[in-house]
């Protein structure tokens, strides 16, 4: 899902679609008349700039409620999944640690990386928006989540195939006797 | 349905208990106390959250108000009318008067609550602010429209097949399906819970927050409407229903004792598939040839 939305341009970016927002939210415009003022718009923009009250609540982009209706991706089967991931993580954990192997290693280095990867889009998403950063910063946030989680994987694999694996790695901690030089 | 009725009681009566397990005191809900140590001083400071409007150019402030509570009702929103009779520029929501509207939600002492149902705490000083995370357009009053557009949108009546006429006969509805509602329809749209929710704030344009999400699981699991499948097919995108992640500030601040973060878990698991909706218990088109 975050692939597209840094691909994705936003859908209701021009000036004509903010004042078909910007009327769309005031009271006074009946549903019904919306399709009609898109075409007086240009006619009205300077009226909209001297009426106080239109301008005393400062107007924003409700975009997906309205308009992205049909545009917006299905990310249910990706929950179940991000669910699956960590409960499956709860098991592997312990069971990779005590009977170190490949496969056992593989496997947790796979399912972690996924889980801290759909951890760190979620922050990247919730946090790094476009209102506050501006259009660019956001895609360049989650570019480096795909970057840091593609790197991990890169690494791990490299210490399960090249080295002693992950659970070997991680019981090397407790093979350091007391009083022993580094 | 032996299970559904427990689950129900269980949600409307478990405010307390959540904040035990959350370890945080809600101090907007503070007990009685049994043992007092001594009689808490009348007179408080009411620090109250002052704007004149974006139209004005001047800075927000905080106002400090003396008053004497023993000279007013118990509630906040007593305290508040007895302040706007001092000041009369304070300017705030209110209708009821007992917690039905939802027109009077304010931040008091850092929770969300709606003021004529929340007692003056025990605390010398009282900070009311508006509700966070919105654009206020004077005081405490603040600019709902995007709150209840994202309402409206989802549709929040009943969607039947064939649109017969209206108003003929009843939908006929088992007692247990209409138990289903309990703990959903009694939402007053005061919009506490949404904007105590972090998602919320990040995301209020396109997240649809706790309160929305409740009404939406009202309409889907009600037992009379037939629209289930489009319903659950417009949530499910990565941000209407799934920005939530179990937070549950909402069930905290839920003036009305609902438990949205739990109707939303549901309501995910019903987008997911992994759930179904389950068909009426008995024939909703029951009384269409009798009239009644």
């Amino acid at each position: 899902m975050a692939f597209s939305m840094m691909l994705r341009r936003p859908v209701c970016s021009g000036p004509i679609m903010q004042q078909v927002m910007r009327l769309a939210t005031q009271p006074a415009v009946k549903p019904n008349l919306t399709q009609n003022t898109i075409q007086s718009l240009k006619s009205t923009l300077l009226k909209t700039e001297t009426t106080p009250i239109m301008n005393s609540v400062r107007s924003f982009r409700t975009s997906a409620v309205r308009f992205a209706e049909g545009k917006s991706g299905d990310h249910s089967k990706l929950w179940v999944v991000e669910r699956v991931a960590s409960a499956a993580l709860l098991p592997l954990i312990p069971l990779a640690l005590i009977a170190p192997s490949k496969i056992l290693d593989s496997a947790l280095a796979i399912i972690m990386v996924a889980h801290s990867f759909w951890g760190l889009e979620a922050i990247a998403v919730d946090y790094v928006r476009a209102s506050i950063f501006g259009p660019v910063i956001p895609k360049i946030a989650i570019g480096l989540v795909y970057l840091v989680s593609i790197a991990t994987l890169g690494g791990l694999f490299y210490i399960i195939t090249h080295d002693v694996g992950l659970a070997n790695s991680i019981r090397q901690f407790w093979s350091i006797k007391a009083g022993q030089k580094a | 349905m032996q299970r559904s009725f427990r689950l129900f009681s269980f949600i409307n009566s478990n405010r307390d208990k959540v904040c035990e397990i959350l370890n945080k005191p809600y101090s907007g809900h503070k007990a009685a106390p049994t043992v007092s140590k001594k009689p808490v001083d009348p007179r408080r400071i009411f620090k109250v959250y002052r704007f004149g409007g974006i139209a004005s150019k001047e800075k927000p402030q905080v106002m400090n108000y003396d008053l004497d509570i023993s000279t007013c009702g118990r509630m906040v929103l007593d305290a508040l009318i007895k302040l706007k009779d001092m000041d009369p520029t304070l300017v705030f929501r209110r209708s009821c008067r007992e917690g039905i509207c939802g027109s009077c939600a304010i931040n008091l002492q850092g929770s969300n609550c709606l003021a004529c149902i929340t007692a003056i705490p025990p605390d010398k000083t009282i900070n009311i602010y508006p509700i966070p995370h919105m654009y206020v357009i004077r005081d405490l009053v603040v600019d709902m429209t995007h709150f209840f557009e994202v309402y409206n949108n989802l549709r929040p009546y009943l969607v039947r097949r064939d649109a017969g006429p209206l108003g003929k006969f009843q939908y006929a509805q088992s007692i247990q399906d209409n138990a289903k509602l309990v703990g959903l329809y009694e939402c007053v749209l005061c919009a506490c819970c949404s904007t105590a929710c972090p998602s919320y704030w990040w995301n209020g344009r396109r997240f649809y927050g706790p309160a929305s999400l409740l009404h939406a699981y009202r309409w889907i699991v009600d037992s009379r409407d037939e629209d289930t499948e489009q319903r659950l097919f417009e949530l499910r995108d990565d941000f209407r229903a799934f920005r939530c992640h179990t937070i549950l500030n909402c069930t905290l601040a839920c003036p009305k004792g609902l438990h949205p973060g739990f109707v939303i878990a549901k309501l995910k698991r019903l987008i997911a598939g992994l759930d179904k909706k389950p068909p009426p218990e008995i024939d909703t088109m029951k009384f269409s040839s009798s009239g009644s």
